[in-house]
């Protein structure tokens, strides 16, 4: 067993034979093992009494790069694994945080504006190996582009926050590096008047590679990214300006038409870099033709409370997700969660808590209970029966709700 | 005339006379789905019009003991809704509505027993569609599509069923009726059961309605054909061409011999000396379409191509996909069987493939034909055989392992988008370790701990016998009764 040490105490586990060998020999002393990483705070407190904490390293292990695919180790860091891939002029089409590994993009299923242009990374992931709860190495999937051999435990395990095996590597497509990037800044006079223009956007030719609207310092803004050859993303902007012209919501503000991908990611990590220190940060999932009014309603009720006026907003209308928080004191992350489930219950949308203040801990992080939860409890007590994995980080191993 | 299974009655009781078939010669069409190596006989179909009827049909089955099978509109290709033994099939064709069609959320709810085809012309004049296109979408349920994760044409570029749906309902085998993502959100928490439940093949559950994502329908596209001398010189411009950047929709490829049973059925002109025929096809901003259309063929006359040919008018091109989808019926011009394979490869293999493909056809004395998605690395080797004939029945079987066994070694898989069923059964321990096998009966079990659903299926046991490659039969041998 690799005896590496992170700052926080955490295992440094590098490769499928370390991890198994950790899980065995942790289930032989019936020591939960939680993988802390970026993506883990405040989902859940650790488990009660000792645990084994772990942390995987790793890098690409086989790029198939005629084949547009990518092996790597869940452990490999997401701006390390682009930069890579970034020589052979591909990439992946994620968003995310470079410093969350492979594991947890998928364990948390991370994902940011780029879903808009290129779906999130259940559409890319082609294969998973994981380590199960009796230290074997569970094979699912493969490397091809279709796969339908056996149940689809590769895509299941996107999202399950690790609590149904140790992933350790992971087979992903990976596309072409676009020639040229567009960005377009819109003002937004009211982010509710999105809703209504996503579906005639998404049937134009202004469909966007990447969508993200943002609240910043009491101001929204609407970001639009077009990816292709200039002439394409000349056509793009042309059709956008049908699409926004007569409209009191939206007004294009700016054009960038020489950025490049690399920029454009960039860009987008320092948008969301609040997040990574934010006390309170929630992510809200709702119907995307909700999501600009939901959004409207958070800076409303932002507006009016104590201590509440920094909220930040990012939100992805395309596909009905928002991120929210800031710096919040529990009590005004409590009345937050308030106005959330209230805006939430009529269109049946669900909220997930990453942090919680201090002194909000008491709030539930996932909610409302869905319905699918008792089978997923089911699958867990078959899947992980000595409760191995993150014990409680969202379905808890005695009761059949989270 | 035996005795009706005292169970009939208990369904008629519940479903009706018109939702309940027992008479044995009504119940011949039930015997085999697009596989007919594989048959079996119910002892009854029953027909649901409901979620709620399908859990009462399933919850009498449950009392008698019998087999549930369940069954969209039977156009599976591994023999996935046959039932053997004592088993009855619950069938979805009747469950046909179309619940809501939500336009701004870009989303549809529907019955299982909607066809593929009938939701994206419900939904046609808003400019969407459901993107899943299996060349049986006039047909195939999308239940059916969801149980198989069927794929088709277009899924290079626009994905696979399970990347279209949303959220599921299934009827357990003991008729609890479960609902995962059963909503208007394009995300849920936890683990994405969805996409479990895709694919699975019956084996959980009966799918009884769907969240489906609509997708916009494009609308603007470019196609090109493109004849070789080899068919080397086709799959290498495959890889060529994503190798530039380029992500066709569809990357559709046919050999020599399919090439003149095409031609003889819908007289395109194509060449009758050509080796293999590319259909590529485009689509997304007019503006750069023919850009890329010329870069694609430039690529192709690198790598020898002759006869490129643009479609710009919209009949001609409805006219090649046409005969692309039906390519598989024309077959029966030249052979009285086929049996079709259904592999999938990494794409920058698919060059050695086909000549692995054809090498092993020829050792074995059979003529092997392909038509495929090889943007995909999804080959479908046809193999060309005469049921009378035992012997050559028994070489085909062969052939077909040996191919399949091949693809596993090069990265590949026993399936692309046709399931296993009960046809690939006995290659799934040569795919997956005993472990990966394991967990798979462990998952199916949380679903149906009595193992009455669809049983035996998917994953291997000792329950079904399945023996393709019989030394001197004709037929598979498939004998027990799951759940019997």
């Amino acid at each position: 067993m690799d005896q590496t040490l992170t700052q926080s105490g955490a295992r440094v586990v590098d490769g499928a034979d370390a991890l198994a060998d950790l899980v065995r020999r942790s289930a032989a002393q019936r020591l939960p093992l939680v993988d802390y990483g970026r993506a883990h705070q405040g989902l859940g407190n650790p488990p009660p009494g000792e645990h084994v904490a772990f942390s995987q390293v790793g890098g690409i292990l086989d790029h198939y790069e005629r084949d547009f695919t990518v092996r790597a180790a869940a452990g490999a860091r997401l701006g390390d694994l682009q930069a890579a891939l970034f020589k052979t002029r591909q990439f992946l089409p994620i968003d995310a945080d470079e410093d969350l590994s492979l594991g947890e993009v998928i364990s948390h299923h991370v994902y940011g504006g780029l879903r808009a242009g290129y779906g999130s990374v259940r559409d890319h992931l082609l294969g998973l190996r994981y380590i199960d709860c009796r230290g074997q190495l569970i094979q699912a999937g493969g490397r091809t582009v279709k796969n339908v051999a056996g149940y689809d435990v590769t895509r299941f395990l996107v999202g399950g926050l690790g609590q149904f095996g140790a992933i350790c590597e992971a087979t992903i497509r990976t596309y072409a590096v676009p020639e040229q990037t567009m960005v377009v800044d819109l003002d937004v006079a009211d982010p509710a008047g999105i809703d209504a223009k996503l579906s005639p956007l998404l049937l134009s030719d202004a469909t966007p590679a990447w969508m993200i609207l943002t609240r910043r310092k009491g101001e929204w803004a609407l970001q639009i990214g077009y990816f292709g050859r200039l002439t394409g993303c000349v056509a793009q902007l042309h059709a956008l300006e049908v699409q926004v012209s007569g409209t009191d919501t939206l007004n294009i503000a700016a054009t960038s038409t020489s950025s490049t991908l690399e920029r454009d990611l960039g860009d987008l990590a320092r948008q969301r870099a609040w997040r990574r220190s934010a006390g309170a940060l929630v992510k809200i999932v709702v119907p995307p033709a909700s999501t600009g009014a939901t959004a409207k309603a958070l800076a409303a009720w932002a507006d009016e409370a104590e201590d509440a006026d920094e909220l930040l907003i990012d939100a992805m209308p395309v596909h009905g997700c928002l991120w929210t928080g800031g710096n919040l004191t529990g009590p005004a992350a409590q009345e937050l969660d308030q106005v959330i489930l209230k805006l939430i219950a009529p269109v049946g949308g669900l909220r997930v808590w990453a942090n919680r203040p201090a002194d909000a801990l008491d709030i539930a992080p996932f909610a409302p209970v869905q319905p699918d939860w008792p089978m997923l409890q089911r699958l867990l007590a078959t899947l992980d029966p000595l409760s191995m994995f993150n014990p409680g980080r969202f379905l808890k191993p005695e009761t059949a709700k989270p | 005339m035996p005795t009706p299974h005292p169970a009939i009655a208990e369904l008629r009781a519940v479903l009706g006379e018109r939702g309940v078939v027992s008479d044995p010669n009504e119940l011949r069409v039930y015997e085999c789905d697009g596989f007919p190596i594989a048959k079996g006989m119910p002892i009854a179909v029953v027909f649901p019009i409901d979620t709620e009827q399908v859990s009462a049909a399933v919850k009498i089955l449950n009392k008698h003991n019998l087999a549930i099978v369940p069954r969209g509109s039977g156009t599976g290709l591994a023999g996935g809704c046959v039932s053997f033994g004592d088993g009855v099939l619950v069938s979805t064709s009747r469950m046909t509505k179309i619940e809501k069609i939500d336009i701004t959320n870009r989303m549809a709810i529907v019955q299982a027993g909607v066809r593929n085809l009938a939701l994206s012309d419900a939904v046609a004049a808003s400019g969407f569609h459901f993107s899943p296109d299996p060349s049986s979408q006039r047909a195939a349920t999308i239940g059916g599509n969801a149980a198989t994760n069927a794929g088709g044409i277009n899924t290079l570029k626009h994905g696979v069923t399970v990347n279209h749906i949303l959220g599921v309902e299934m009827v357990l085998p003991d008729g609890t009726i479960i609902q995962t993502r059963a909503g208007q959100l394009f995300d849920g928490v936890g683990p994405d059961l969805p996409a479990l439940l895709c694919g699975s093949e019956g084996t959980f559950g009966i799918i009884t309605r769907l969240w489906c994502r609509l997708a916009p329908k494009p609308k603007h596209f470019r196609t090109v054909y493109a004849v070789f001398p080899s068919t080397a010189d086709a799959c290498k411009t495959v890889t060529d061409v994503i190798a530039a950047g380029i992500l066709p929709t569809s990357m559709e490829m046919m050999d020599g011999a399919m090439i003149q049973v095409v031609e003889q059925a819908f007289h395109f002109g194509f060449p009758s000396d050509a080796a293999a025929l590319l259909l590529l096809e485009i689509d997304g901003v007019d503006e750069v379409l023919d850009e890329q259309m010329e870069a694609m063929l430039v690529i192709a006359q690198k790598n020898n191509a002759r006869d490129c040919k643009r479609c710009s008018d919209p009949a001609r091109r409805a006219e090649l996909w046409s005969a692309r989808k039906k390519a598989f019926g024309a077959i029966g011009r030249i052979s009285r069987s086929y049996c079709t394979q259904d592999a999938c490869i990494p794409r920058s293999k698919l060059p050695e493939a086909m000549e692995r493909i054809n090498a092993i056809g020829k050792r074995h004395g059979l003529t092997i034909t392909n038509v495929f998605h090889a943007g995909d690395g999804n080959v479908h080797p046809i193999l060309l055989f005469d049921e009378d004939k035992p012997e050559e029945v028994q070489r085909t079987l062969i052939a077909s392992q040996e191919i399949l066994e091949y693809c596993i070694e090069i990265g590949g898989t026993i399936t692309g988008e046709h399931g296993v069923g009960v046809e690939k059964l006995h290659l799934m321990p040569k795919l997956y370790s005993a472990a990966t096998l394991q967990t798979f009966l462990s998952i199916k079990k949380t679903f149906d701990p009595r193992q009455i659903i669809n049983d035996a299926k998917l994953i291997p046991s000792d329950k079904l016998f399945v023996e393709l490659v019989h030394p001197v039969g004709m037929n598979m041998n498939v004998s027990g009764g799951a759940g019997a």
